[in-house]
């Protein structure tokens, strides 16, 4: 009668195999973690390479209690603007928020599908109701400087940094757009900060910035 | 087993017995007519959501039922058809024989749930009339003009039928000799007056892009095919035959059809030319006449631009309407398969977001078709369309940023929602209402869900269009077969004609700027743009366009407009730029110089109405009395002319004549005692709707009772081995289908026997929404034994008969469209006996069998089988253990199948099956081969298949396990075949499967793997191995679909066996 020959758990292939989808499973869920937090987070260009801004603020936090976890981060040491004061920040009701949070998602779903000018109009129609929300101002900004408005770019870049100086991502955006407008200046040539990078996969008809964007939440 | 010692004699009775399925009744052995019972059906269900009260109206020539509720509709009815018939019988120098019975229903969801026609009615049937009992049942769908025509559609098929088949065979032979379905369509439009101008864009679509049907194959369109051409295609040669061979050849083609039923030959002795010939001049006098139209017309592709590539997509879109910033378009999409609503981009019409992904059966029936089912809300982030859950349309609003349902709207008293437009803040809704026999402009507040009832009158109202500044709303208004443009004020509850031409005015849309509106015009019977200054009072054409705009749509800045245009048989979508206003201007007056003598001007404003007397409702939320009516000369629009035209002055009855549905006179009450004896004279009921004439309709009112009446009577008769049958089935059921009776009788008759005589009843009801069947029945088996005797000398086998009597019962209550609950009991008692050569009484059997099942069914249906959505059923039995005389088991059945769409045609199929009879008494399944072809099989089919590869019913076990994967390809569709006669095959797929089963029985040992070797020896007695098959085959649909297949056996580890070849009829799952 042949005896059964005992297996190493170790080196049974079956426990390894299950090991190992417990491994892809946890990274399956880290990924999808990550995914739903920077859903969830306010549309932010990253600068250029080699200066990187990590902003991660808590999620549901208002703009203007937002303490920022920037502090690894470098900003360029581009000239800031002066900062523009608009308003003191009422505290806003949490509905509000959530429609400016529903606003900024749905913006960020146009422009991963280039839908710039719808992305455009509901910001545009979101601010019309809630003047004061930075990350509005901030988003709109981005989306101007994408359709060639420059000079509401910065209008808007400028009014999201006055609303919250304290937050060093809308700095960041300001100081970049500012280095892109010098250097178009200085230059001959085009240069689109939002040129595709075809290394990236990316949706059928759909035009993503060269750099992934940073949201970050209401 | 029982059933493997009965010989063929039982054959003959197999094929009866098949002919009794649709009686509920099988008639092989007790086990057949419990497995009867036990297989489980799929199906959608025909919900009756309430109960209907029928009366009767009689007029001279017609009976009409109809329900109490609306009986100003019914009156209409009896008007227009008693006016049809006139006109008719002129045409056609015809008197009907009888009676004709017609049934009219408020709107077309109580029209689906009727009981005279069995199967579903999908949203594009108008109505329909049948030959076996010359009924005709029509529903209204809100406008009075199609509601008539409608009806003078099929009382014409009516005179057909009386016309073609005539005498005490006529509901045998009319299945069979009719005539050619484009002539009998083409007579049908014939009477009914005048084509409106989507008709006329269809055909002239057809005559400029060589689409045109051919004569020779136009009968299959029907089937499958562009059947709204072919209507129209039949229509205008029946108006070429009346217009170049005289009126009388169309009164003669069918008493000509009596005498000839060759097509060619009938119309040989019509016209004197065969129906190539005649195609060819028609042909060429319809290109004669379209044709002149390309000097002065242009085709839509010179002005505006195809939005998409819609033969790429497969998909065709209608109801378009724009996104906050132009970039998108909402659409009602369709790709001939699902209907969904879709957010396409407007630059390339790729899809952005399916809005209705996985809705359909947990959020609603099936979306509602039509222009205007879809509006994007001017805040950007809503959504509403309409759709049917249940018996009425509801509003549903899809919030985009969450990109899901935010809020339904039921409303309660409307069935039919149509032409949603949003208010500028985004908080009202304007609607078209359909309810109680009329349509109405309604206004709904998205948060409180207060609904507004704008008009009142009986006439159609159409898409409403809200003014920018929220204060007035535009709407199409028909009146005498024509729609106007009116404006409604919301502050004063008046409304007004604003665009009046003598011909139609439709699809209002503002702009912008607020003094001007878009709208189209059917002038020369092609629907064309213009746009109307409201301070200027003049109209500016924009187009001239050669195939016709429909649902125009303007984009938010008013800059840009999307319509749907007809081009090459089929609707597409098209992106115009809006000029600037001089450009229009000079637009129009260029358009006007292309031709001379053109009334039409710049300059010479078209009948402006704006000061009549409004003739709707003020504002209430109640359907309009009359007390509710204002007379009013105020306009509800500075700066427009107050004059009343002499068309507004047609139109305006007597002030004391002002009726509005609802406020009409009472009609007589029913007689209980005599139906149809008291004559009642009526008066015109609506003087808004239809000139008032002085004469008066005879009419006599009952209550409805049911009587059974003759459907058909089916007779066969065959001999197999010294057996002769006769198998005669008679079918009743009253005029509304509500009550069903089918007897069967059976005489048996052999040399060994004596003569036989078997019967079957059954009774069903669908008066309400559970329905009901009862059935009982005695019915004999003979079967040879395995006993020898001599007899006469020399030896004879021994027959056995079963004399079975019982009783079933079935009760099915439909959860909605797509789910349904099935109960059942049943009785049979068996008697065993030896009849020949000696008689000897034998055992006798009885069972006790409840089952109950929960069904879902919400696939969608090819020709060749099922193309997208799943559908399943779970089947649970049990028997009453009464004693040793009584059958015990229990059943377990559940039956999986889902369909994958892999592209436009493409279909993969998965299905899992398991059953289990379990218990002393198990019964017995079978496995192997094909599905279902039971012509050529001389035993009672039970197969539970398929698992091909194998022989047909191969394996037998009380257990079965089975998995089926299909992949189904088109190859071919719409292949046409010169000879043998002209014959279309619609459909040919090719497929890819693999079948998985296995059967067994209690205490054999199951080995679920390894499959079976085809090239090993069967198992041992008491063992089982799944078997397996893979093959590919050809799915043909011809008449019906039929399966040439080819099958492996293998055991998927590199064993395979010959090909197999099958041959089926039907799905084969």
């Amino acid at each position: 009668m042949h005896s059964r020959p005992y297996r190493n758990p170790t080196r049974n292939p079956i426990a390894n195999l299950e090991r190992s989808a417990k491994d892809t499973l946890c990274l399956l869920a880290l990924c999808f973690a990550t995914l739903y937090l920077s859903s969830c987070l306010e549309l932010v260009r990253r600068p250029s390479a080699g200066v990187p801004v990590v902003y991660q603020p808590q999620a549901g936090t208002d703009d203007k209690t937002d303490t920022t976890h920037a502090s690894t981060a470098k900003i360029s040491n581009t000239q800031r603007p002066s900062p523009v004061v608009i308003a003191n920040h009422p505290q806003r009701q949490d509905q509000q928020r959530r429609n400016i949070e529903e606003v900024n998602r749905y913006a960020l779903w146009c422009i991963e599908n280039a839908m710039w000018n719808e992305a455009q109009s509901h910001l545009e129609r979101a601010l019309a109701q809630d003047s004061l929300s930075t990350s509005l101002h901030n988003n709109l900004g981005i989306v101007y400087e994408r359709l060639g408005m420059t000079d509401k770019a910065r209008d808007f870049y400028h009014r999201a940094r006055a609303l919250n100086p304290s937050k060093k991502a809308y700095m960041a955006n300001l100081s970049y757009f500012q280095e892109l407008q010098e250097a178009t200046h200085d230059s001959t040539g085009h240069f689109d900060i939002f040129e595709l990078n075809d290394n990236l996969p990316r949706r059928r008809g759909t035009r993503r910035p060269d750099n992934p964007s940073i949201i970050t939440r209401e | 087993m029982l059933a493997k010692t009965r010989s063929y004699r039982a054959s003959l009775q197999s094929l009866a017995s098949a002919l009794l399925l649709s009686l509920g009744v099988g008639a092989l052995e007790a086990q057949d007519i419990l497995t009867l019972q036990l297989q489980q059906g799929f199906g959608k269900n025909k919900v009756r959501y309430r109960d209907f009260k029928w009366e009767v109206l009689e007029s001279e020539h017609l009976e009409l039922h109809f329900e109490p509720e609306f009986q100003n509709l019914a009156v209409n009815a009896i008007e227009y058809l008693e006016e049809g018939y006139d006109h008719i019988s002129e045409i056609l120098h015809h008197e009907l024989s009888h009676r004709p019975p017609i049934v009219i229903y408020q709107s077309h969801y109580q029209f689906q749930q009727t009981n005279i026609f069995p199967d579903f009615l999908p949203p594009g049937v108008a109505g329909f009339a049948e030959p076996l009992r010359f009924r005709m049942v029509i529903p209204f769908d809100g406008d009075l003009d199609e509601f008539r025509n409608v009806l003078v559609h099929e009382l014409t098929h009516i005179f057909q039928y009386d016309i073609v088949h005539k005498g005490p065979i006529r509901r045998i032979s009319s299945p069979i000799s009719q005539p050619p379905t484009w002539i009998m369509e083409g007579l049908a439009e014939y009477t009914t007056p005048g084509r409106n101008t989507i008709d006329e864009m269809v055909l002239r679509d057809a005559v400029l892009t060589d689409g045109l049907i051919p004569l020779e194959t136009m009968n299959s369109a029907w089937g499958q095919g562009n059947v709204f051409l072919a209507y129209k295609q039949s229509h205008s040669i029946m108006e070429y035959i009346a217009e170049h061979y005289g009126p009388e050849k169309i009164s003669r083609i069918l008493r000509l059809w009596d005498m000839q039923n060759d097509t060619d030959k009938l119309l040989d002795r019509l016209i004197g030319m065969e129906m190539k010939t005649l195609d060819n001049r028609w042909s060429a006098h319809m290109r004669k006449t379209y044709w002149p139209l390309l000097q002065t017309r242009d085709y839509i592709s010179e002005f505006a631009e195809e939005i998409g590539d819609e033969e790429e997509n497969f998909q065709s879109y209608s109801s378009a309407c724009w996104s906050l910033s132009g970039d998108m378009l909402a659409v009602y999409s369709s790709d001939g398969v699902e209907q969904h609503i879709d957010i396409i981009r407007l630059d390339d019409a790729s899809l952005v977001e399916r809005v209705t992904q996985s809705m359909r059966t947990a959020n609603y029936d099936h979306l509602s078709i039509g222009s205007g089912t879809v509006a994007w809300a001017p805040d950007g982030h809503t959504i509403a369309f309409v759709a049917k859950e249940g018996p009425r349309d509801r509003i549903l609003l899809w919030n985009l940023y969450d990109k899901q349902l935010s809020q339904t709207l039921v409303v309660p008293d409307l069935e039919l929602i149509e032409n949603l437009a949003w208010s500028p803040d985004s908080r009202h809704l304007a609607f078209i209402g359909t309810g109680y026999g009329q349509s109405d402009l309604y206004t709904i507040d998205i948060e409180t869900g207060e609904r507004r009832q704008l008009t009142g009158t009986p006439q159609r109202e159409s898409h409403p269009s809200w003014s920018p500044d929220g204060r007035h709303i535009a709407f199409g208004a028909k009146y005498h077969n024509q729609f106007d443009i009116r404006i409604y004020d919301l502050a004063e509850g008046v409304s007004h004609t604003a665009i009046s031409n003598p011909t139609d005015d439709l699809w209002p849309q503002w702009l912008p700027e607020g003094n001007k509106v878009l709208f189209v015009s059917t002038r020369d019977k092609i629907n064309d743009l213009f746009v109307y200054h409201l301070d200027e009072e003049r109209e500016y054409r924009l187009t001239r366009s050669l195939s016709g705009i429909m649902n125009p749509a303007l984009s938010p800045d008013g800059r840009q407009i999307v319509f749907n245009s007809y081009f090459k048989g089929r609707s597409h979508l098209f992106l115009m730029e809006m000029p600037e206003w001089p450009k229009i201007k000079r637009k129009s007056a260029e358009l006007l110089a292309r031709v001379e003598g053109e009334e039409e001007s710049p300059l010479s404003s078209p009948a402006i109405a704006a000061a009549m007397i409004s003739r709707d409702s003020s504002a209430t939320s109640q359907p309009t009395t009359q007390d509710d009516m204002l007379l009013s000369n105020e306009s509800g629009l500075p700066n427009l002319q107050q004059v009343r035209t002499r068309k507004d002055q047609d139109r305006m009855p007597p002030d004391d004549a002002i009726l509005l549905a609802g406020a009409s006179g009472p009609l007589p009450q029913p007689e209980n005692q005599e139906p149809g004896a008291i004559a009642v004279e009526f008066e015109q009921q609506d003087a808004t709707d239809v000139p008032v004439d002085d004469d008066e309709l005879d009419l006599r009112r009952r209550r409805y009772t049911p009587k059974l009446e003759f459907d058909g009577i089916s007779v066969q008769m065959g001999y197999f081995d010294g057996f002769f049958s006769s198998v005669a089935q008679l079918s009743m059921s009253d005029l509304l289908g509500n009550h069903s009776l089918a007897l069967a009788t059976d005489y048996v008759a052999s040399q060994e026997i004596n003569n036989d005589f078997n019967f079957a009843a059954s009774y069903e009801y669908y008066g309400k929404r559970p329905t009901y069947r009862v059935s009982i029945f005695n019915w004999n088996q003979y079967f040879s034994n395995n006993r020898t005797f001599i007899s006469r000398g020399r030896f004879t086998g021994g027959i056995n008969r079963v004399q079975q009597r019982g009783a079933l019962t079935n009760a099915t209550y439909p959860l909605d469209l797509y789910r349904r609950l099935d109960l059942s009991y049943t009785y049979v008692g068996e008697q065993e006996e030896q009849i020949y050569p000696i008689y000897e009484l034998g055992p006798t059997t009885s069972t006790h069998l409840f089952k109950s099942a929960y069904v879902h069914d919400s696939i969608t249906y090819g020709l060749l089988g099922a193309t997208a959505g799943k559908r399943y059923f779970l089947s649970v039995g049990r028997t009453l253990d009464l004693g040793s005389a009584t059958r015990s088991f229990s059943h377990l059945e559940l039956d999986y199948r889902h369909y994958l769409r892999l592209g436009r045609w493409s279909v993969l199929g998965l299905r899992a099956y398991g059953v289990g009879s379990l218990g002393s008494d198990a019964l017995e399944y079978n496995l192997g081969g094909p599905t279902w072809f039971l012509p050529f099989y001389t035993g009672f089919n039970l197969n539970t298949g398929p698992l091909r590869g194998y022989q047909f019913s191969e394996f037998a076990g009380s257990r079965v396990l089975l998995a089926n994967a299909e992949l189904r390809v088109p190859f071919v569709r719409g292949i046409l075949f010169g000879w043998p006669g002209t014959f279309l095959i619609p459909a040919v797929d090719g497929s890819l499967f693999m079948d998985i089963g296995t059967t067994w029985n209690k205490g054999d040992k199951l080995t679920p793997w390894p499959l079976l070797n085809p090239h090993a020896e069967p198992e041992q007695p008491g063992e089982r191995q799944f078997r397996a098959s893979v093959g590919f085959g050809l799915l043909v649909y011809f008449l019906m679909p039929m399966n040439f297949e080819f099958a492996k056996q293998t055991d998927l580890q590199g064993n395979y066996s010959d090909y197999k070849f099958h041959f089926s009829f039907g799905q084969s799952f």
